[in-house]
């Protein structure tokens, strides 16, 4: 059972979590029930009291995406509505360059392999350490440090190509 | 921005020390070293601006106000947390139930032991029916006030519930099991708890936490959800099947 504390952080990392179950789904549906999962998770497990709670929610949302979600047959859709906003895909309408490189970019992010796209995620646009990173997802700090650079070089050359 | 083309002449180390400077992850003086080599490396520089643009074109693409969290799970975290135990709870299988039939209490005093008894029928009842809360009581006929608190499958195959009870000053939270169409207590203890802003103060924190071990001890599974209870409620609480 989650602290009130506790509840009330976990709150605030809703946002934070839903683009992190995107990164993992790359589906909308997905990522919903993905981060439905992760709530419902730590509301009925909880977690120690003395458990840094974003970190702690981060891993059990990837702990379920690896071992529960992933496993069944999801439907990967590469559509442009992949990444939306309030329903409405970002640069649907192609009315100025900049929605364009949205556009680009958001394909670009969705072709990454899952590694590289949730750390990227969490790094450059979460705004997370390697070290908070590296304990949510248990792999070395080293690991990290790697995967954010490829990621950043295999975007890069994504968006050459367009 | 216009669009930037940067000839892919920087091996892997300089990306990773790009990168590594975007998300402050450079010492001191290794920060000073990459801004002495901005200033003669023009490729280097063209590269971190690149991966710079990237960045800010993610972070606009998944900026938070494009990204609504359904209100209904916001408000599951909004709702006050449900009264709280001395212990953790993990909630584990096996071990066999030790029966007390209702009416026999667990370490209470005569004026508690009266009122059980006199509760047996209602409590029953409002066990049989109420949902679990996080709040708020329910009134028995006999003016005293249950709250139950959550529902889960124990290892006999039936329905607990751990659920408060409360008449004048004194308090008792316990576990109830469903035994051939009826509730029967399996442990009550003493407890105290106050509402509004007051938090919770337990009174006895051995007493509470006799409720949880048995808790620990009996449930096969995590309680259920209050979907999963209202139709458990709806069913009469039918047995649990073995596929559940």
């Amino acid at each position: 059972m989650l602290t009130e504390l506790q509840r009330e952080h976990l709150a605030t990392e809703l946002v934070g979590l839903k683009r992190f179950c995107l990164s993992l789904a790359r589906d909308k549906h997905d990522a919903e029930d993905l981060l439905q999962l992760t709530v419902e998770r730590l509301l009925s497990k909880g977690m120690p009291t003395d458990a840094h709670v974003a970190k702690w929610s981060y891993r059990v949302c990837r702990n379920i995406w690896v071992d529960e979600l992933r496993s069944r047959e999801v439907r990967a859709r590469f559509s442009k509505a992949e990444l939306t906003a309030n329903g409405e895909a970002i640069g649907h309408s192609a009315e100025s360059e900049h929605a364009l490189e949205l556009e680009r970019v958001n394909e670009a992010l969705l072709t990454l392999p899952e590694e590289q796209r949730s750390v990227l995620l969490l790094v450059a646009v979460e705004g997370r350490s390697y070290a908070e990173v590296a304990a949510i997802l248990s792999v070395p700090i080293g690991t990290i440090m790697s995967r954010v650079a490829r990621a950043r070089r295999a975007l890069a050359e994504k968006m050459h190509r367009h | 921005m216009a669009k930037i083309h940067t000839l892919n002449v920087i091996g892997d180390k300089n990306d990773q020390f790009i990168s590594r400077w975007l998300d402050g992850d450079l010492t001191d003086a290794e920060r000073q070293q990459f801004s002495d080599r901005l200033a003669d490396e023009p490729a280097l520089h063209r590269r971190l601006v690149e991966f710079q643009y990237h960045d800010a074109l993610l972070c606009e693409l998944l900026a938070d106000d494009k990204f609504s969290v359904n209100p209904a799970l916001a408000a599951r975290l909004a709702a006050p947390a449900k009264a709280p135990v001395a212990t953790d709870r993990t909630i584990w299988a096996l071990a066999a139930s030790a029966l007390l039939a209702m009416g026999l209490v667990f370490q209470l005093g005569n004026s508690a032991l009266t009122v059980e008894s006199q509760m047996s029928y209602d409590l029953a009842d409002a066990l049989e029916s109420q949902p679990s809360r996080a709040q708020g009581w329910d009134e028995l006929k006999n003016g005293a006030q249950m709250r139950a608190v959550l529902s889960f499958p124990s290892a006999q195959g039936t329905w607990c519930r751990e659920f408060l009870l409360a008449q004048d000053s004194n308090h008792w939270r316990g576990v109830a099991c469903r035994h051939q169409d009826s509730w029967v207590t399996q442990i009550l203890a003493r407890d105290l708890f106050l509402e509004s802003g007051e938090g919770y103060r337990l009174a006895g924190a051995q007493d509470v936490d006799s409720v949880a071990r048995f808790i620990d001890q009996q449930a096969v599974d995590v309680a259920l959800s209050s979907q999963q209870e209202l139709a458990v409620i709806a069913s009469n609480w039918m047995p649990i099947s073995p596929s559940e």
